[in-house]
C-alpha cells in the first residue's frame, strides 16, 4: 500500500512539474544498445569475451524474467496478491521492479526482463564512452557517478543481486505474495555464482569460492536486517515472511523439523540470511569481522510476539552497522588468504542444525569451502549425500519428511 | 417420604472432598461425587417404590464414574500417562497441578479467583458439581420428593444449575469445550504445541448423546410427561411434543458460537490492551499448519482477503446458518443478513494485518455474542417437533459449502445431521468418512488414541466428504 501511495505521489509530482529538472537517476537504454555484433553481441558460444549479450540472452535466466510473469502462474499470483482479477503482472509495478528494473525509466523496455543495465547501471550517460579509453582511468567512484555499478569488486555486485533477491524496503517478496505463489527468496551468492552461465572471466583468486560464500553471507544478512527493520517501521503488524517458512508450514503427523530452542508454540524467526555468519567469522584471519556480529538479539525479537517495534529497529540498526562495517573490511581480503577454510569445514561437518534452513546453509557453505579446498572426489559425492537429505518430495516445496537425524548422519560421513 | 427424609439426615455434615494438593481443603461446597454415589450409583427398591426413578436414572453416577471420560479428568495429567509427562516437560510446569490445566481437568471451587489463587478438587476429576453447580444449599433438599416441586429458577439461585435447559447446558459445557476465559479455561497454542488433543467441535447433541448421558431426555421421563404442558414447560424446559435432540442441536450451534465469539473477544481485548498477538489457538490450524503443496489448491481456490493471512479458527457458522434459515421458516425475522454483516467484519479484523487487528476483532467478536443472544431467543420458541426435526435436517444438509470445511466443521456439521436421524437408523455414510477417533477411557491410552485422531484429520479428504454429505441421506 505503501508502495502504491509513493508511486502515485511521485505520478501527481511529475505532472504538477513538467518543467521540473530532469530525474537525478539516469535512463536505461535497453538491452539493444549492448547488442550490436561489434559490442557484446558476438554470437559466439556463452561466456566467450564480446559475446557477454549472446550468452545472456541465450542462457541466464535473466533474461527471461519478464517473459515469466506472463505465465498462467504469474498471472494469477498478481490477480491473488492484488486482489483483483483484472491484475496484469506485465504491467504491475510492483512486478516490474525486480522482473524488469528496465521499465521503471521507459516501459517499452519491460520485455527485456533483467537486462545488461539492471546490474551494470542505466546506461544513458556512459554507454557512449565506457568503450573509450579514459574511461579506464576512470575509479569506481567516478564511474558510479554516471551510473555504473562496480560489478568487478565482489561488494558493489553481491550488493547489486541483494536488492531483487533479498528485497529492499517497497521492493521485496513478502509473505502476501508468497502466499500469492511466489516462491520464497533464499539467496545464497556462493551457490548462485556457481551455477550462473557467467558472461565474464572470474579474475578469480585462490579463495574466490571462500570469499564471494563470505561476502555473500554478510550482504545478504544486511539487507535482510534492513527489511527487518522498515517492518518494525511500517507497523503493519507482524511481517510473516520474518518467520521461519517450516516451522508453521508443516503437516502436523510427522516430527516438528525446526528445533530451534524456544518455548513450545512460539514463534521462530526466519535465520536463512543468518545462519552462515557465525561461520563467516570463524574463518579468522581477514575474515573475522572487525567488531562483534550477534544476529541473535534481533532474531529473538522477531521471533516473540511482544517485541516492541522500536526495540527491533534499534537491534536492526546495530546489526546493520556491524554487518556493512564487516562487508567493507571482507572486500579487501587478500586472494591469497584461505588458511581458515579446511578449520570451519571440519568443523561444519560436526555441527548440529535446528532447522532445515540452518542444514541448508550448513551445506552451502561447505559446499563453498570445498570449492576452495584440494579437489577431492571423495568429498564431492558425500556432500551429494547430504544434499540428497535437503530435497523437497516431489510436488512439496516445503521440508516434509525432512530428517534433522539423517542430514547430521550424512554429515558425519562428509570426507575431509 | 420417610427414606427421603432420613437420607437427608445422614447426610446432614457431608465429608469434605478428600482433596490432596492443590486443593488445601478450604471447600465449603463441594461434597465430591462419593457422597452422591451413595444414591446415584444403582436402583434401589425402596427409591423405586417412591418414584425417585420416575425422574432421574438409578445409575447417573456409575455411568459417570464407568463410562464417562469426565472421571478420568484428573487422572490423565498423572505422570504415568507418556502425554502427560510429555507436556509437562515441554511446558515447564507439572500439568497435574498447574491452574491452567486443572480449570478444567478438575473442580474448580474458587470460580470467581484468578488463576494463580485457585483451589481445585480434582480426586474425581470433573465430578458431578463441576456440571451440576456446588451442593451446599441444595445437597439436603434434592434428597426431598417436594424438591421436583421447586421452580428452577429458584433452584439455581442455591447453585443448581439449571441443566434441562438445552441453552444452559450446552454453555456450561463450552465452559471447557470452547474455552472462557474469565473461568481461566482456555487451551491455548503453547498446550497444543506441548501436545495437547485438539479440541472436538462441540455439538451438544451429539457429547450429550456419547457423554454418555446419564439422564433421559424429558420425552422419555414419566414424570415429566405426566406434567400439564406448561408445567412441563416451566419446570423442565420440556414443551410436549418437542424433541430433545433438534432443541439440543440448534441451541448448541448457537451457544458453541456465541462462547466461541466470546473467547475471541476477551483475549482480543486483553492483546488490545496488554499487546502482543492473539493467542494462535483463535487460528484456523491450517491456515498455517500445511505442507506447502505444488500446485496449491489454496492458489487455486483464491483467498477471502489478503493472501496468506492467517484466518479465525472455523467457527460453526454454516451450522448456525442452517438453524437461523429453518427458525426463519417458522416466522421468526430473516437474520441470515445479519449473521453474514457480523461474520464480514470479524473476517476484516481478522484480514487488517497478519494474526489479527486485535481491538477491530474485539469489537466484531463482541457483537457477534450479542447477536447469538439475540438468535438464542428466537431459536428458544421454535416448536421441534417430529417435522421441525425433518426441517432442521434438511436445512442443515443444504446450508453452506461442505467443499470449504475443515475436519473440524465437517464433524460438526456430521454430528448434528447424526443426532437428528432417529436412534435405529444405522451409521449412515457420514461414517465412512469420518471415523471415530474418541479417546476411550478405558484404554488407557491417550497417547495411540491421540496419534490415531491425529492421522485422520490429516488425512481427511474434503471432496470426498463433500460428495458424501450431498449424496443420498443415510437410511
Amino acid at each position: 500500500m505503501r508502495r502504491l501511495l509513493s508511486l502515485t505521489a511521485l505520478a501527481v509530482m511529475l505532472a504538477v512539474c513538467p518543467a521540473a529538472d530532469p530525474p537525478a537517476r539516469p535512463g536505461y537504454v535497453g538491452v539493444g544498445g549492448c547488442a550490436a555484433s561489434g559490442c557484446h553481441g558476438g554470437g559466439d558460444r556463452v561466456g566467450v569475451a564480446g559475446s557477454e549479450f549472446t550468452t545472456w540472452a541465450t542462457a541466464d535466466p535473466h533474461h527471461k524474467a519478464y517473459a515469466v510473469l506472463l505465465t498462467e502462474a504469474g498471472q494469477r499470483m498478481t490477480r491473488l496478491y492484488r486482489r483483483n482479477p483484472a491484475a496484469d503482472a506485465g504491467t504491475d509495478a510492483a512486478c516490474l521492479a525486480c522482473h524488469a528494473p528496465q521499465a521503471s525509466t521507459d516501459i517499452s523496455l519491460r520485455t527485456d526482463g533483467v537486462g545488461c543495465e539492471a546490474c551494470h547501471g542505466p546506461a544513458q550517460n556512459w554507454r557512449t564512452t565506457h568503450y573509450l579509453n579514459d574511461w579506464r582511468n576512470l575509479d569506481s567512484a567516478a564511474k558510479a557517478k554516471q551510473g555504473f555499478i562496480p560489478t568487478r569488486d565482489l561488494t558493489g555486485r553481491i550488493q547489486a543481486c541483494v536488492e531483487c533477491h533479498v528485497g529492499k524496503p517497497g521492493m521485496e517478496v513478502d509473505h502476501d505474495l508468497i502466499a500469492a505463489g511466489h516462491p520464497r527468496l533464499t539467496f545464497e551468492y556462493a551457490a548462485y555464482h556457481d551455477i550462473y552461465p557467467k558472461h565474464w572471466v572470474e579474475p578469480a583468486g585462490a579463495n574466490f569460492a571462500v570469499k564471494s560464500w563470505a561476502v555473500g553471507q554478510v550482504i545478504t544478512a544486511s539487507a535482510q536486517t534492513r527489511l527487518i527493520a522498515e517492518h518494525a517501521r511500517s507497523k503493519r503488524g507482524p511481517e510473516l515472511a520474518d518467520l521461519n517458512c517450516y516451522s508453521c508450514h508443516r503437516g502436523l503427523t510427522g516430527e516438528a523439523t525446526d528445533t530451534t530452542t524456544r518455548p513450545p508454540g512460539a514463534l521462530s524467526a526466519n535465520d536463512w540470511a543468518f545462519a552462515g555468519l557465525a561461520s563467516v567469522g570463524e574463518l579468522g584471519g581477514a575474515f573475522a569481522p572487525p567488531s562483534p556480529v550477534d544476529a541473535q538479539p534481533l532474531l529473538n525479537l522477531v521471533g516473540q510476539p511482544g517485541s516492541k517495534p522500536a526495540d527491533v529497529e534499534q537491534a536492526a540498526a546495530k546489526l546493520q552497522t556491524a554487518l556493512d562495517k564487516w562487508a567493507a573490511e571482507l572486500d579487501k581480503v587478500p586472494a591469497a588468504d584461505i588458511a581458515g577454510a579446511r578449520n570451519v569445514f571440519t568443523r561444519l561437518a560436526d555441527t548440529r542444525a535446528t532447522n532445515w534452513d540452518r542444514a541448508a546453509q550448513t551445506y552451502l557453505a561447505m559446499t563453498a569451502l570445498h570449492r576452495s579446498l584440494p579437489a577431492s572426489p571423495g568429498r564431492q559425492a558425500s556432500l551429494g549425500r547430504v544434499r540428497d537429505t535437503l530435497r523437497f518430495p516431489h510436488g512439496i516445496n516445503s521440508p516434509a519428511g525432512f530428517s534433522l537425524n539423517a542430514f547430521h548422519s550424512a554429515m558425519k560421513g562428509v570426507a575431509p | 417420604m420417610t427414606r427421603f427424609l432420613a437420607l437427608t439426615l445422614s447426610l446432614a455434615i457431608p465429608a469434605l472432598a478428600a482433596a490432596t494438593p492443590p486443593v488445601t481443603g478450604e471447600t465449603q461446597i463441594v461434597h465430591s461425587a462419593t457422597d452422591c454415589r451413595k444414591c446415584h450409583e444403582k436402583a434401589d427398591a425402596e427409591y423405586r417404590a417412591n418414584g425417585v426413578y420416575d425422574i432421574i436414572v438409578p445409575d447417573a453416577a456409575a455411568i459417570w464414574a464407568e463410562r464417562d471420560p469426565h472421571s478420568k479428568a484428573a487422572q490423565v495429567l498423572d505422570k504415568s500417562n507418556p502425554l502427560a509427562a510429555r507436556m509437562s516437560a515441554a511446558l515447564g510446569y507439572d500439568v497435574a497441578r498447574q491452574p491452567e490445566c486443572l480449570a478444567c481437568h478438575a473442580v474448580d471451587v474458587t470460580l470467581n479467583a484468578p488463576l494463580a489463587e485457585k483451589k481445585f478438587a480434582w480426586k474425581h476429576g470433573v465430578g458431578c458439581e463441576g456440571c451440576h453447580g456446588f451442593a451446599a444449599k441444595w445437597f439436603g433438599d434434592h434428597t426431598l420428593k417436594t424438591w421436583r416441586e421447586v421452580e428452577p429458577v429458584k433452584k439455581s439461585e442455591l447453585g443448581l444449575v439449571d441443566l434441562r435447559d438445552p441453552i444452559t447446558r450446552a454453555a456450561k459445557c463450552a465452559t471447557c469445550h470452547v474455552g472462557n476465559l474469565a473461568e481461566g479455561k482456555f487451551v491455548t497454542h503453547a498446550m497444543y504445541a506441548a501436545g495437547h488433543p485438539p479440541l472436538l467441535p462441540l455439538e451438544a447433541a451429539t457429547f450429550n448423546r456419547d457423554q454418555p448421558a446419564h439422564w433421559n431426555p424429558p420425552e422419555d421421563v414419566p414424570y415429566i410427561r405426566s406434567l400439564p404442558p406448561e408445567k412441563a414447560a416451566k419446570f423442565f424446559h420440556a414443551p410436549p411434543g418437542q424433541l430433545t435432540a433438534p432443541r439440543s442441536v440448534a441451541t448448541g450451534a448457537v451457544v458453541t458460537l456465541r462462547e466461541s465469539a466470546k473467547l475471541l473477544a476477551a483475549d482480543a481485548e486483553r492483546v488490545a490492551k496488554d499487546g502482543g498477538l492473539l493467542d494462535f489457538a483463535h487460528f484456523d490450524c491450517f491456515a498455517c499448519h500445511h505442507e506447502l503443496q505444488v500446485p496449491s489448491h489454496r492458489q487455486k481456490r483464491g483467498y477471502p482477503g489478503v493472501p496468506g493471512r492467517p484466518t479465525v479458527r472455523q467457527l460453526p457458522t454454516d451450522l448456525v446458518g442452517s438453524v437461523l434459515a429453518h427458525a426463519r421458516t417458522t416466522g421468526t425475522p430473516d437474520r441470515q443478513p445479519e449473521l453474514k454483516a457480523r461474520l464480514s467484519a470479524l473476517n476484516s479484523a481478522f484480514d487488517q494485518r497478519a494474526f489479527g487487528e486485535p481491538a477491530a476483532i474485539a469489537s466484531a467478536a463482541q457483537q457477534l455474542v450479542t447477536a447469538c443472544d439475540n438468535w438464542l431467543g428466537d431459536v428458544r420458541l421454535v416448536r421441534y417437533d417430529t417435522a421441525g426435526r425433518d426441517a432442521l435436517l434438511a436445512a442443515i444438509r443444504a446450508t453452506g459449502n461442505p467443499a470449504g470445511w475443515d475436519y473440524d466443521a465437517a464433524q460438526l456439521q456430521a454430528w448434528a445431521a447424526r443426532a437428528l436421524i432417529e436412534k435405529s437408523v444405522a451409521p449412515g455414510v457420514w461414517n465412512s468418512v469420518l471415523p471415530t477417533a474418541g479417546i476411550d477411557p478405558k484404554s488407557g491410552s491417550v497417547d495411540t488414541a491421540l496419534k490415531s485422531r491425529l492421522r485422520v484429520r490429516n488425512s481427511f479428504d474434503p471432496a470426498r466428504f463433500a460428495e458424501a454429505w450431498r449424496g443420498p441421506a443415510p437410511k
